[in-house]
């Protein structure tokens, strides 16, 4: 069999072959580690010190690593409280509106009604909607509500914005769910809630799963609303922290890449373990 | 017969009490000088130890239990078989507050020692929940149980509880109303003050349009803000659309390590903006930074000042802007190529036609609504732009755009009713693309 393969012909193909494909990897290593430079930059960047920088340039052997501009930026600058910050905002938002969406999605999906298309429609309207035209309301709202400066605003306002988004998705994965199993149920005399709970809501754990990953790196890195929102140091999300961090540190750059870098441990780790549902989010998201 | 407890009623009142506790403690005025501080805002101050943090200890106590309250209450509810945990879980916990309240407010050092600490409404309706809470397992108790049943059984009401017809209503009402509330409302009450001259402490004063004329004719940082707008959307459409393509075609084929090369491009696309926009400073930084370091290797004496050069700075912001979007838009192109029916590339392959053809009058023809929805996300997004200019550069260096403009107008400045002038046109443009997208969602709809 090998015999006929073996010919000048294929050979020179097959060397051709190997050699554009070598190429394009070469291509493509060279490539990604430049697109990457910014991140591998900060990162070699937050173990030296600035002195060390300052004198030699950034492209030179460090003269020495350290680990204190993370302790320093951990620490001193606060990042450990602004991440715990962050959770307490976006660990509440994500449940609020994930189980208020698919309870609008399945009424949405499933029923008949007056102005369920005009519903529908307002909800997808609203997720492109620009933050702007919402920011002065929101603040007088809040601060009618006594609830300006407190993460209560922030759970609120995150949870109303990503309602549109949620319900838009979800609703549409819902319509999926075959409506015989439905039926069934209302027939064995199954509560619409129940229905809802324990048969939709089961079978759409693969779109939650992928909307809780995404949401969550959405609401974690919203930087917009925690600067509007909140006035304290203290209550700050990791994003608006970062922003007083830079001031703080104005030129002291290992602390500053240090800090970014602490900061996105969290959303880092969802990606690295939950790759697969945060890009089927996103494709979820762009409406098939 | 052995008589049997029955959890249903003792867990739906649980979970009332509990909501209704949990909302009262966060928005209703609870306790304090003037009785104007919710939950919400003693447990902020009192866990951040604010400066006029009021004495209220151990306050997260009350959130803590209501919230794991909630969560029983809620399980109990769903599932009548685990209302025998549930309900007795949820008594327990209600009980731990009301040890709370005793201990805070009448035990050997009462909170309220302090005369002007007065407790508010809130307060009272959170005890009462706390009350209801502990005493709602004794609705189960067979006696009381058959009595309700008998009593509900008695009342003349309608055979099926709630009509049909309110259904999915009752499922639509919290979504709507939070959704009517804090976005669809705000939307419209944005374009009223607009009209107004409001500086974000007195009353609004009607002002009509005035606000437009002055942006339209007056402000130059408002043209610049447009300008930078329009250039941020035309290398938003062009530059990461055509990229983002390119790779996906690259890594729609299987290969080696494939999956590597995949995650290095869109992994940026996980890094908050602010980090995207402190990383970036520091490669742009003029004399430190990773560029023109470089550059000085490479003997240049003239370098470019990057950020700090009016005429470069804009550039460089969507520079990092693109280097996030570039992920996005490979993601949803290999969803897209995903999902094309292998069929039609063989059958043109069958036809004879090269990888350039087969790529320009198959694949892309058939990709033509992914490469739609791209673009409109892609204009959107670039209208939005705010976190990198505002971090970057906070809109100086002639990097302004229309949303740190507004940002600017309305906060730093406190020109309430003209930064909400600058969100209304902003809002108009948006308009124009979101109605689009809509115009596709409804004739989806409509076909179906």
């Amino acid at each position: 069999m090998a015999v006929t393969s073996d010919t000048y012909e294929n050979r020179r193909l097959n060397a051709q072959r190997k050699a554009g494909k070598a190429a394009l990897y070469v291509f493509l290593t060279v490539f990604t580690l430049l697109w990457l430079l910014p991140v591998i930059a900060s990162f070699v960047t937050s173990f030296r010190t600035m002195d060390d920088i300052s004198t030699n340039g950034f492209w030179s052997l460090p003269s020495e690593l350290v680990w204190r501009n993370f302790t320093q930026a951990w620490t001193d600058a606060r990042v450990s409280k602004y991440l715990i910050n962050s959770f307490i905002i976006t660990l509440p938002s994500l449940l609020a509106m994930l189980f208020l969406s698919s309870l609008a999605a399945f009424a949405l999906a499933r029923y008949r009604f007056k102005g369920n298309l005009w519903i529908y429609f307002m909800f997808v309207a609203g997720t492109m909607l620009p933050f702007q035209i919402l920011l002065l309301p929101v603040f007088r709202l809040t601060n009618a509500l006594q609830l300006y400066d407190t993460h209560g605003a922030l759970i609120l306002i995150h949870t109303a914005f990503q309602l549109g988004f949620t319900t838009f998705v979800l609703r549409n994965f819902m319509r999926t769910v075959p409506g015989d199993i439905m039926d069934a149920a209302r027939v064995d005399g199954c509560s619409e809630f129940r229905i809802y709970w324990q048969i939709v809501l089961p079978l759409t754990l693969p779109a939650l799963a992928a909307l809780a990953t995404l949401e969550f790196t959405w609401v974690f890195n919203d930087y917009l609303w925690a600067i509007i929102l909140l006035r304290s140091d203290t209550l700050r999300p990791v994003t608006a922290g970062l922003a007083t961090l830079r001031g703080q540190y104005n030129t002291d750059w290992p602390v500053i890449t240090a800090g970014a870098l602490l900061a996105t441990i969290p959303t880092l780790l969802v990606f690295v373990f939950l790759q697969r549902y945060f890009i089927q989010g996103l494709t979820l998201g762009s409406g098939k | 017969m052995e008589e049997r407890w029955d959890f249903n009623a003792a867990a739906i009142v649980a979970l009332l009490c509990c909501v209704i506790a949990l909302f009262a403690f966060l928005f209703m005025p609870w306790i304090g000088v003037h009785l104007t501080d919710n939950g919400a805002r003693l447990f902020s101050d009192y866990v951040y130890n604010a400066t006029n943090s009021r004495p209220v200890p151990l306050i997260w106590i009350i959130p803590a239990i209501l919230t794991a309250a909630t969560g029983f209450a809620l399980w109990g509810v769903l599932d009548p078989e685990k209302g025998r945990f549930a309900s007795p879980l949820v008594a327990l916990l209600g009980a731990i507050g009301l040890v709370y309240f005793i201990v805070a407010f009448v035990g050997p050092a009462p909170v309220w020692s302090n005369p002007k600490l007065i407790p508010g409404l809130g307060f009272w309706v959170v005890l009462g929940c706390i009350l209801g809470m502990i005493l709602q397992p004794a609705l189960a108790w067979p006696p009381i149980n058959n009595a309700l049943e008998r009593l509900s059984r008695s009342l003349p009401k309608s055979k099926k509880g709630i009509s049909p017809k309110l259904i999915p209503y009752l499922f639509l009402l919290p979504a709507l109303a939070l959704y009517l509330v804090w976005i669809i409302g705000p939307t419209f009450y944005t374009m009223y003050l607009s009209l107004t001259n409001w500086d974000g402490v007195s009353t609004p004063k009607m002002v009509g349009m005035a606000n437009y004329i002055r942006l339209f004719t007056k402000d130059k940082l408002f043209i610049e803000s447009l300008i930078n707008n329009l250039r941020w959307l035309l290398v938003f459409i062009t530059i990461p659309t055509t990229l983002g393509l390119g790779m996906a075609m690259i890594f729609n084929q299987e290969m080696k390590g494939g999956r590597f090369y995949k995650v290095s491009f869109y992994a940026p696309l996980v890094l908050s903006l602010p980090v995207i926009g402190l990383i970036w400073s520091w490669v742009y930084n003029p004399r430190l930074g990773l560029i023109n370091n470089f550059l000085f290797l490479l003997n240049f004496k003239e370098v470019p000042g990057w950020l700090g050069d009016r005429s470069l700075a804009i550039w460089c912001v969507i520079a990092a802007a693109v280097w996030r979007q570039v992920g996005y838009v490979m993601v949803l192109y290999l969803a897209g190529l995903k999902n094309i029916d292998p069929s039609f590339i063989d059958a043109a392959r069958v036809d004879g036609a090269d990888r350039w053809n087969l790529f320009r009058h198959v694949v892309f023809p058939l990709l033509a609504p992914v490469t739609t929805i791209i673009v409109v996300i892609s204009i959107i997004d670039s209208l939005r732009s705010f976190d990198l200019v505002s971090i970057m550069t906070r809109g100086g260096q002639s990097t302004q755009v229309l949303a740190n403009f507004m940002y600017i107008e309305a906060f730093n400045n406190y020109r309430m009713g003209y930064g909400a002038a600058i969100a209304v046109v902003l809002f108009a443009i948006s308009l124009v693309f979101i109605g689009f997208y809509l115009s596709r969602v409804v004739r989806d709809e409509l076909e179906y």
